[in-house]
């Protein structure tokens, strides 16, 4: 650790870069580990892709198949069949994850860093307040009487965005990157040279946290867009529901169709709509579709060395 | 030392802190656990406590009510439902009746299957404003009751739900009552359903089978045979996981089932042709345990024998789906009148079905409750949502505006009493028939017969009445074992379906745990309930 | 001015980052907090929350008295205990493994793959496994046995599979996403370490053991330490779907979040429900303290507190 700012010179050149990699055999070892590793994640996934396009009599004969019998787009023209509902259910989703995600990670981000700094003298006072709330909350009867009657977020936007704010876990992961990655010298030289703390913390420990950074707004990404829990509980007008809740809330009522065999039995006709696997899996791509581009867009800041570098250089 | 200590302080800091803010809350919240406590007081019984209902009372009639002489006030419904694009339309419509006869305007609150009993419980654990709400015996309606959720009804009923008095069957009122007093009103449908052996007809008359002296699960050994055979696309006895006990209670013994059902395992029975003093039997019974062995062995030899699906213990494919197929050729059903037709139309008339009824068909304390409207305790005019719940029964303006919707936006007229819904219109496509008030007053939609009504009519006259119709066990004494119960049956449920090797093993295991668990404790507690209830008649 | 004065003004405007976000902590967990109080009442509506009779240990008797306690204590905390280090392992040795990949491209598609099962949830993938799974026309029995010659397995009935199963599937779905945190702090690591390294000729094996693992070790720690409050927490998906809430595999699938599901699912009883809610975070509770001490023991830096 104490090298880190050393000020030696580097030689940063090509060739070393190209000396320090794998031989060719261990190269093509991990090549074909991680082919295999990836072929396992992705093909289930393209597998429920397929069922959603085969017809649901064919999975009712064969089970899943990579070759589908019977190609069909009934499961998606059933979904868009009623196209403004799901179009607002995207629309509420992308809403309340870009405005979750960006005032989450900047809220966890203020709390992060005052508990990572050794000489800040509440921080483990702090830190413990923090992870309280991981393991003692006081129940989904409590938390919805404080939403509804004193916070009166009943019905409101706001409902689906401060129950995911801070993730204390995240913020103990966040924590622990600032103390690894900004050394406390970097930090007195700076307010040597008369930076204030909110300086330090924009325009130093911010940009050297750039893969932490990334790493959270991904976590309060897809939880985001992962939650319906939170709207079952709060939201109570049809055009306020995110669209996972949509898609969910059809999912669930096959399950518990199927595990209240008399009920069903009583009334035939609550069967008789029921959605078949096909659509269930059309229901599950469509709610998973556009989150699947976002990895990519993070990703580019887990570069290595990108960082580090870029502060010194 | 010193860093303990400042820990210590800012702990002792925020913990003051949540305290205050948690009185704040707590002040908040008081105002609505008071005005709970006043219709409470009310159903206590005087009944003239809230003004509305004063003035009205006098009258004595809702029909005959002045709208002008009430206050307005938002009668709030909640149902079980799936919410369709089109409710804010509907709700409109009603509002705009209600408010000419009686002053109201309605909130329509449908809650889909899946999420209505989270919802509701949040809702009454939280003391929100609700007026009517659908309850069942499976939506836990008795234990809601003893948590104070509802608000006792005799006396609203009497006095602004003449018209559901008039129509319901008396029975239907006996049973939702809890220490002798009314809770909810049950929806005017068919009260008991019969279980019954419902076949294709078409396979039926291809193989001339003699339905009418099919009666137990071991007649239908030899058509296994001739369907497997001869069938090579019908699985001849389809099973799924969640089976439970089939029909076997009913057409082996006079046992009915009683009290809890843990995991809807049948496990405490009474014979429903005593009359005097009732003996009440538990799953450790020998004559309950032979029952038992009988059929999980036979289901089991069915299954060796290749008739059952392969995937029985744990399969969870729908069986509409497989009927739909026509992979399916029997089915134990629950019937009644009109099932058959039902049926067939949930296979969008592809095939018809006839079913051979094996039991005699009672009116159970269960089966009566199993769809009802109850006001809760934190209503702030009962009257009124009696007035409405009045209405839900006797006008058919208000049944089928809520079940199906607009005329000619929702529905089109094809007769005077028949109806047939327009495609994708927003509204309609849920069943809300058997929730709402009295399904009698329904249209009628294509492949339902003229005389479907007045066939319920004559099946609800005929049924038997339960020797026990009105008893509910209070599970309050035993409620560990009762937990206990749930658990361990959930395991052993597949025992039943024939998917599993060496039944009566299992089902031996099961009892023993039974017995550890203090099943004996539950069956001597609802012996003592039972007693009691018919020493008070 | 007093010390404690003179350190809260030095320390001002660290602590006026602090505040937003410990509002909003106040507001969302700790002003709904008296909820842990149900678990020692009995609730009934009339009186709400408040005003119900206490009823002291009460409901925690289901819990105790179960006869399955001593199979769903075992079951939960093994199975946590296990997918912590499999899935640790895993995801190191995947965000090290990505990290060492000469083609960028290559390593940014293996890392998107990857995380890809962690967008299915988990009702998707029991769909999945069943039809891996299933008796007749599932892909093990109907296509690999059958082509090893061997006869089909009952995988929902037979117990002995499941622990494996389960681990496989957790890691399937966990690993990708694990491995993110992982790998971005692979990326803070500055590269002058490697450099020097090189010119010192070590080996890659030596670089990741020496200068690697080291780096990520405070926070594998925490991970561990954080992870260690959910031990008496089991993914309830994961256990109840996943193996189709198959009665035979409860020996091996009964944790505690299923069977206070299956126990009260009929009894609409939150005091029950909170009670064992509030047994779970008490045992998580201890769990981090006593790991958290004895990381201090060690090396205090790398503590949680």
């Amino acid at each position: 650790m104490s090298t880190s700012l050393n000020n030696r010179a580097r030689p940063r050149t090509r060739a070393s870069r190209r000396e320090n990699t794998l031989s060719p055999l261990s190269g093509a070892l991990l090549n074909a580990a991680f082919l295999i590793v990836s072929l396992a994640c992705l093909m289930p996934v393209v597998l429920v892709i397929l069922v959603s396009f085969t017809h649901g009599d064919a999975i009712l004969k064969n089970g899943y198949s990579f070759w589908p019998e019977q190609f069909s787009l009934i499961a998606y023209t059933s979904i868009f069949k009623d196209y403004g509902t799901v179009a607002g259910g995207y629309a509420v989703s992308i809403g309340v994850t870009i405005a979750g995600t960006a005032l989450s990670v900047v809220l966890m981000a203020l709390f992060a860093y005052p508990i990572s700094r050794g000489d800040y003298p509440y921080r483990h006072a702090f830190t413990f307040f923090l992870f309280f709330t991981m393991l003692f909350n006081g129940g989904v009867v409590s938390r919805y009487l404080v939403y509804t009657q004193l916070l009166g977020l009943k019905d409101q936007y706001m409902a689906l965005i401060l129950p995911l704010l801070i993730v204390p876990f995240n913020v103990i992961i966040m924590r622990t990157f600032f103390q690894t990655t900004i050394h406390p010298a970097l930090i007195e030289s700076a307010r040597i040279d008369g930076a204030g703390e909110l300086r330090i913390f924009f325009r130093i420990v911010l940009p050297l946290s750039l893969p932490v950074m990334a790493t959270m707004a991904l976590f309060s990404t897809i939880n985001y867009w992962n939650d319906w829990f939170n709207a079952l509980l709060f939201i109570t007008s049809e055009h306020k529901y995110p669209l996972q809740y949509l898609m969910m809330r059809v999912l669930n009522d096959v399950q518990y169709l199927r595990s209240n065999v008399e009920l069903a039995a009583q009334n035939p006709e609550l069967l008789r709509d029921l959605p078949n696997e096909s659509l269930q899996m059309a229901m599950a791509v469509v709610g998973m579709g556009p989150i699947l581009i976002v990895y990519p867009f993070f990703q580019k800041y887990f570069v290595k060395g990108l960082t580090v570098g870029a502060i010194k250089g | 030392m010193q860093h303990r200590k400042r820990t210590l302080t800012f702990l002792l800091v925020m913990a003051m802190l949540a305290l205050l803010l948690q009185a704040c809350a707590g002040g908040g919240n008081a105002p609505a656990n008071n005005t709970g406590n006043v219709p409470a007081n009310n159903a206590e019984g005087n009944n003239g406590g809230n003004n509305a209902g004063g003035n009205n009372g006098d009258e004595g009639n809702t029909t005959g009510a002045d709208a002008a002489e009430l206050e307005p006030y938002e009668v709030s419904i909640i149902y079980y439902g799936t919410p369709e694009r089109d409710v804010p339309l509907v709700e409109e419509k009603l509002s705009e009746y209600f408010q000419e006869k009686i002053n109201a305007t309605v909130k329509l609150v449908p809650i889909t299957g899946s999420e209505y009993k989270q919802r509701t419980e949040l809702m009454m654990n939280s003391g929100e404003k609700m007026d009517l709400v659908f309850t069942a015996s499976w939506l836990d309606f008795f234990s809601n009751v003893t948590k104070g959720a509802f608000l006792e009804l005799d006396d609203l009923l009497a006095e602004h739900g003449q018209g559901i008095q008039e129509t319901i069957s008396p029975l239907y009122l006996e049973a939702p009552r809890f220490e002798g007093k009314l809770y909810a009103v049950p929806t005017n449908k068919e009260i008991t359903q019969s279980k019954a052996f419902t076949y294709r007809k078409d396979i039926v008359e291809k193989y001339d089978i003699p339905i009418e002296e099919i009666k137990v699960n071991d007649d239908l050994m030899p058509w296994m045979q001739v369907i497997k055979e001869n069938e090579p696309d019908i699985i001849p006895n389809f099973v799924t996981g969640g089976g439970g006990d089939g029909i076997m209670y009913e057409s082996r013994s006079n046992y009915r089932p009683i009290g809890p059902t843990p995991a809807k395992i049948a496990a405490f029975f009474f014979d429903y042709t005593q009359t005097d003093s009732i003996e009440i039997k538990s799953a450790l019974d020998p004559e309950i345990v032979k029952l038992n062995e009988t059929e999980f062995e036979l289901y089991r030899d069915f299954y060796e024998k290749g008739y059952t699906n392969g995937d029985a213990a744990t399969s969870e494919t729908a069986v509409s789906d497989v009927q739909r197929q026509g992979k399916m050729w029997l089915q134990r059903t629950v019937w009644k009148p009109g099932t058959d037709i039902e049926m067939s139309n949930s296979t969008n008339n592809e095939y018809e079905y006839v079913s051979q009824v094996i039991d005699e068909p009672i009116v159970t304390t269960d089966l009566a409750t199993g769809s009802m409207f109850s006001i809760s305790h934190t209503s702030k005019d009962p009257d009124r949502a009696m007035m409405v719940l009045n209405y839900l029964h006797t006008d058919p303006y208000v049944v089928n505006l809520l079940v199906h919707g607009i005329e000619d936006v929702h529905y089109k007229k094809v007769g005077d009493n028949r109806i047939e819904q327009i495609a994708d219109s927003g509204y309609g496509k849920t069943a809300l028939f058997w929730v709402v008030g009295n399904q009698m007053l329904n249209y009628l939609k294509p492949g339902q017969p003229d005389d479907l009504y007045t066939n319920w009519i004559q099946y609800n006259k005929d049924a038997t009445r339960s020797p026990l119709l009105g008893f509910v066990f209070d599970d309050t004494n035993v409620k560990n074992e009762v937990t206990q119960l749930t658990a361990i049956a959930t395991e052993y449920k597949a025992i039943s379906t024939g998917g599993i090797a060496n039944p009566s093993e299992l089902l031996d295991e099961r009892n023993r745990k039974f017995e550890l668990a203090g099943i004996e404790k539950v069956r001597a507690e609802i012996q003592a309930q039972v007693d009691a209830f018919l020493a008070e008649k | 001015m007093s010390q404690a004065m003179h350190r809260l003004w030095k320390y001002r405007y660290l602590t006026l980052m602090l505040l937003p976000t410990t509002i909003v902590i106040i507001l969302h967990s700790y002003l709904p907090m008296f909820g842990v109080f149900i678990a020692f009442k009995n609730i009934n509506y009339i009186d709400g929350i408040w005003r119900s009779p206490w009823v002291g240990l009460d409901n925690f008797d289901f819990l105790f008295s179960s006869g399955s306690l001593v199979r769903i204590t075992r079951n939960t905390i093994l199975y946590s205990l296990v997918f912590m280090v499999v899935n640790l392992v895993a995801s190191v040795a995947f965000a090290v493994g990505v990290n060492e990949l000469r083609k960028r491209w290559l390593a940014r598609g293996y890392q998107s793959l990857i995380i890809l099962p962690h967008f299915l949830s988990m009702v998707v993938v029991s769909y999945l496994v069943y039809a891996f799974l299933h008796p007749e026309h599932g892909f093990v029995n109907a296509t690999v046995l059958r082509w090893l010659g061997e006869d089909a397995i009952y995988w929902y009935t037979e117990k002995g599979y499941w622990p494996y199963i389960l681990v496989l599937v957790n890691a399937w779905k966990g690993v990708g996403i694990g491995a993110v945190i992982y790998i971005a702090a692979i990326a803070g690591i500055d590269p002058e370490y490697y450099e020097a390294a090189v010119i010192d000729g070590a080996s890659k094996w030596k670089q990741t053991i020496h200068i690697t693992l080291p780096s990520i070790q405070a926070i594998i720690i925490i991970m561990t330490i954080l992870s260690m409050g959910s031990i008496f927490n089991a993914d309830f998906g994961l256990f109840y779907q996943v193996p189709q809430d198959s009665g035979a595999l409860y020996p091996v699938t009964d944790v505690v979040d299923t069977y206070v599901y299956r126990s009260l699912m009929k009894m609409n009883d939150i005091g029950m429900s909170s009670a064992a809610a509030l047994v779970q975070s008490v045992v998580g509770f201890i769990m981090v303290i006593l790991t958290n001490w004895t990381v201090r023991r060690i090396n205090p830096e790398q503590a949680l507190f």
